[in-house]
C-alpha cells in the first residue's frame, strides 16, 4: 500500500483536530495541554491494527510491507511530535520505543496474514485488537471476581502500559520479530 | 614512573578519604526535636588532608540546603547546619562536580516536641550550664529546654527554626559571635521571642535590620522587664543583677516568656500556637485551569509538510522505480526530520502559583510565609545555599496530584501596601461576624479580600481564631520577582497580611 503513511498522517491529524474541537474535548475531559498529545498517542496505539494495510503477495511484498510499516511509524511519530507545542513533557518522545514495537508487531502479524489470504489479515486485526484491548478488561474481571491482579498483562496492552507508566517492550518485540521471521520464511507460492 | 604512580595513588587516596564521623555527628537538640522543623545538626568531618573545600548538603524531601566549608590545612572540621527533624533527612558530602561522596542518615531526636501554649520550646544559651538549668528549668510545667554554650550561639535563624523562644544568659558580658544580631532579628521577625538576661553584647555593629518598637517596661514579680516588640515577635531584656536579687527569678523568666507566647494574656489562648511545622492542609487556592496552547505557524507548516511528503514521495517514487520500498524509506527519513524540527517548537512553561501570608506586629519588622505550588514538570526540589544573603527556608507540604508544594519562610521582609481595609479578629469574631461567616463571605467575594485570598484567609482563621487571639487581617498588594524564574510561568494568586495584636488592656 503506497499511501499507507498518508492514511496514518491524515487520521492522526484528524484525531488531533477532533480533540481540539471544544465540545469533544470537554466531553472527554481533556484540555489543550499535555492531555491533547497524550490522547493522540493513545489514538496512534489503538488505531495501528486498523491503519496498517499490508500488500498481499510474495517475499518481496513482505519486505515492502516492512518498509511501509517503518514509514507509518515515522509518520505517526512526526504527527504526534507536532503537538509538542502544547506539551510540557517529553512523553511523545519517550513513547517512540513503544510505538515502534507496536508497529513492528502489528505489521508483522498482518504481513504474515497477507502471505496467506486476505481473510487472515482480518483475523490478524481482530487478534491484535483483542490482545491490545482486552487485558485491561480481564484485569478488572479478575480483580472483581477472583481478587487477583492481572497487572502483568500491561506488557501486551500498549495503551494500558502508557496509562500506568509500566512500559515493557519485550512481548511486542518478540511477537513482531517472530511474525516477521515467519512472514519471510514462508515459501512463495508457485503460479499454476 | 612507578614512584609517580604511587604518589598519584596516595594523593587520590587523600582526596577521596574524607568521611563523616557518624558517631560524633548528631542533632544538638537531642533528645528533643520538633518534627517538621529544622534543628541544629553538628556534622563532624574527618580525614580531610589534601581537601581545600567541601560542599555539605542537608537534604529533606523536596529541599536541599547546601553550604561550602573551607577545610584547607585541617584534618577535622565541625559544622553546625540545619537538618529537618523528620523522615527522609540526609546529610551528604558533595564533590566538586556535585556528585555525592558520602551520605549519612542521621538518628532523629527521640522526644517529639509538639507546639503547646503551656510549654514553650526554648533554646537556652549560657556560660554556666548549671545556673541555666536552675533559671530556666526543663520541666513539664514550665518549658522544654535545650541548653547550649554561649560561644556556640547560632548566627543563622534557620538553626533556631524549631524553637519558640531563645534565652541568652550573659552576666559576664561575653561578646556574641558576628551575625548574632541578624539571627536574633530574623528569628523575632518570624514570631520568635528572644530573652536576654544580662548584657546584650554583639560581635558587630551597624547591622542593617529594622529597629524594634519603643520599649515597654513591665514589672513581673517585682522585677522590671523591658519588652521591645519586633514584628510578630519580641525581645525581652532583664538586668541580671535585679534578676539575681529576686527570690522568684525562674518564675520571672517563665512569666516573661509566657507574656509574649500568650499575647499578653494571663492564661493560655485556645488552640495550638503557631509554629513553622508545615501544614497538612494546603492554604493555596485550587490551581487555575491550564491555559490553552495555540498552534504556531511552524506547526501548520510542518503538518502540511508531512501530508505533502506522504503524498508526493510514493507518487514520484512510482515514476522512478516500480519498487515501493524506496519511496517508503524517503517518507521515513523525511518524517524523522520533520519530527526533529517539531521538537524544537516553543513549549508551555510549567506554572507555579504563589500564595503569601505576611506576618507583622509592632515596629517595621515582618516576615512572610510563601506557599509555592508548582507543576510536577518544574523542579522536584528546591536548593537553598545557606551562605546566601536571603535566608529563606523551604519545606515540602502536601499538594494535589500533579503538583509539588512548598512553604517557604523568609524573615525580615518589607510590609507590602494593602489592597483594602483591615478587619480585626478578636475572640473568634471578625468584626461583627463569626470568623467562618466572614470566610464564607470572602469566598463569595463580598469582602475586601479577593476570592483567591479567601483560601489562605479561611485556612489561617481555622488555625488561629481561638480564644485569646487578636489580629488584624489585610489583603496585600504583593509582588514577586517573576523575572528570576525563566523556567516557569509565575502566577501570584493571593497575599494576606496578619498583624498580631496583644490582648487589649
Amino acid at each position: 500500500m503506497r499511501f499507507n503513511a498518508l492514511i496514518v498522517a491524515i487520521t492522526l491529524l484528524a484525531v488531533g483536530g477532533l480533540v481540539a474541537y471544544a465540545p469533544v474535548r470537554e466531553s472527554l475531559g481533556l484540555a489543550l495541554d499535555d492531555s491533547w498529545q497524550l490522547a493522540l498517542i493513545h489514538a496512534e496505539l489503538a488505531l495501528t491494527p486498523l491503519l496498517f494495510r499490508p500488500a498481499a503477495g510474495d517475499r518481496a511484498r513482505a519486505f515492502s510491507n516492512l518498509a511501509s510499516a517503518a514509514a507509518c511509524w515515522a509518520t505517526g511519530g512526526a504527527v504526534v511530535l507536532l503537538f509538542s507545542f502544547a506539551s510540557m513533557h517529553d512523553l511523545a518522545w519517550h513513547a517512540r520505543g513503544l510505538t515502534a514495537c507496536v508497529w513492528l508487531a502489528v505489521s508483522g502479524v498482518l504481513s504474515l496474514g497477507a502471505r496467506f489470504e486476505f481473510r487472515w489479515v482480518m483475523r490478524g486485526r481482530v487478534l491484535l485488537l483483542c490482545a491490545f484491548g482486552l487485558p485491561a478488561l480481564w484485569h478488572y474481571l479478575m480483580l472483581e471476581y477472583g481478587e487477583v491482579s492481572a497487572g502483568r498483562l500491561t506488557s501486551v496492552s500498549p495503551s494500558w502500559a502508557i496509562a500506568t507508566g509500566d512500559i515493557s517492550l519485550w512481548p511486542l518485540l518478540v511477537a513482531g520479530v517472530l511474525s516477521w521471521l515467519a512472514a519471510f520464511a514462508l515459501p512463495d507460492r508457485r503460479r499454476a | 614512573m612507578r614512584a609517580c604512580l604511587l604518589v598519584l595513588a596516595l594523593l587520590c587516596g587523600c582526596v577521596s578519604a574524607q568521611t563523616i564521623d557518624g558517631e560524633r555527628s548528631r542533632f544538638l537538640s537531642s533528645p528533643n526535636g520538633r518534627t517538621g522543623t529544622y534543628a541544629p545538626f553538628r556534622l563532624v568531618l574527618k580525614d580531610l588532608l589534601g581537601v581545600d573545600t567541601l560542599t555539605i548538603e542537608s537534604g529533606a524531601p523536596g529541599v536541599a540546603l547546601s553550604r561550602d566549608v573551607a577545610t584547607a590545612g585541617k584534618t577535622e572540621v565541625e559544622v553546625v547546619i540545619p537538618a529537618l527533624v523528620g523522615e527522609g533527612t540526609t546529610i551528604s558530602i558533595l564533590g566538586s562536580g556535585g556528585d555525592v561522596i558520602e551520605t549519612l542518615a542521621p538518628k532523629l531526636p527521640l522526644r517529639r516536641i509538639e507546639p503547646d501554649y503551656a510549654r514553650p520550646y526554648v533554646a537556652v544559651f549560657s556560660n554556666n550550664p548549671v545556673y541555666a538549668r536552675v533559671l530556666v528549668p526543663n520541666s513539664p510545667r514550665t518549658a522544654v529546654c535545650d541548653y547550649y554554650e554561649l560561644q556556640e550561639f547560632f548566627t543563622d535563624w534557620r538553626l533556631f527554626d524549631g524553637y519558640d523562644a531563645i534565652v541568652i544568659i550573659n552576666p559576664d558580658e561575653t561578646r556574641l559571635p558576628p551575625g548574632s544580631q541578624r539571627a536574633i532579628a530574623e528569628f523575632c521577625s518570624l514570631g520568635g521571642n528572644a530573652m536576654i538576661l544580662g548584657s546584650f553584647r554583639l560581635g558587630e555593629s551597624d547591622v542593617d535590620v529594622p529597629a524594634p518598637a519603643d520599649p515597654e517596661v513591665m514589672l513581673i514579680r517585682g522585677v522590671p522587664v523591658q519588652r521591645f516588640g519586633y514584628g510578630p515577635g519580641a525581645i525581652h531584656r532583664i538586668a541580671f543583677d535585679e534578676l539575681q536579687r529576686s527570690q522568684l527569678a525562674a518564675d520571672v523568666v517563665m512569666d516573661a516568656l509566657r507574656d509574649q507566647f500568650w499575647f499578653g494574656a494571663t492564661r493560655a489562648p485556645g488552640g495550638k500556637p503557631q509554629s513553622r511545622i508545615p501544614p497538612q492542609l494546603s492554604p493555596c487556592p485550587p490551581p487555575l485551569p491550564p491555559s490553552d496552547a495555540a498552534p504556531t505557524p511552524l506547526f501548520w507548516g510542518l503538518g502540511g509538510g508531512v501530508l505533502l511528503l506522504c503524498l508526493l514521495a510514493p507518487l514520484l517514487g512510482a515514476r522512478v522505480t516500480r519498487r515501493a520500498w524506496p519511496a517508503q524509506l524517503v517518507v521515513l527519513a523525511g518524517c524523522a526530520a520533520i519530527g526533529s524540527v517539531a521538537l524544537t517548537q516553543d513549549r508551555p512553561l510549567p506554572v507555579f502559583e504563589l500564595t503569601a501570608i505576611v506576618r507583622s506586629g509592632e515596629g517595621q519588622a515582618a516576615s512572610q510565609r510563601t506557599f509555592l505550588m508548582a507543576e510536577n514538570s518544574w523542579h522536584d526540589g528546591i536548593v537553598v545555599n545557606l551562605d546566601d544573603r536571603e535566608r529563606s527556608l523551604p519545606r515540602r507540604i502536601p499538594a494535589r496530584a500533579g503538583w509539588h508544594a512548598w512553604a517557604i519562610d523568609l524573615p525580615l521582609v518589607r510590609i507590602p501596601a494593602s489592597r483594602g481595609a483591615s478587619s480585626d479578629l478578636s475572640g473568634g469574631m471578625v468584626g461583627e461576624e463569626i470568623f467562618r461567616d466572614f470566610a464564607t463571605r470572602a469566598h463569595r467575594g463580598a469582602t475586601q479580600f479577593s476570592t483567591s485570598d479567601a483560601y489562605p484567609l479561611e485556612w489561617w482563621l481555622e488555625a488561629n481564631a481561638y480564644r485569646g487571639r487578636h489580629a488584624a487581617l489585610t489583603p496585600l498588594e504583593w509582588t514577586f520577582p517573576a523575572e528570576q524564574f525563566r523556567d516557569a510561568r509565575v502566577i501570584v494568586r493571593s497575599a494576606i497580611g496578619v498583624t498580631d495584636k496583644r490582648v487589649p488592656g
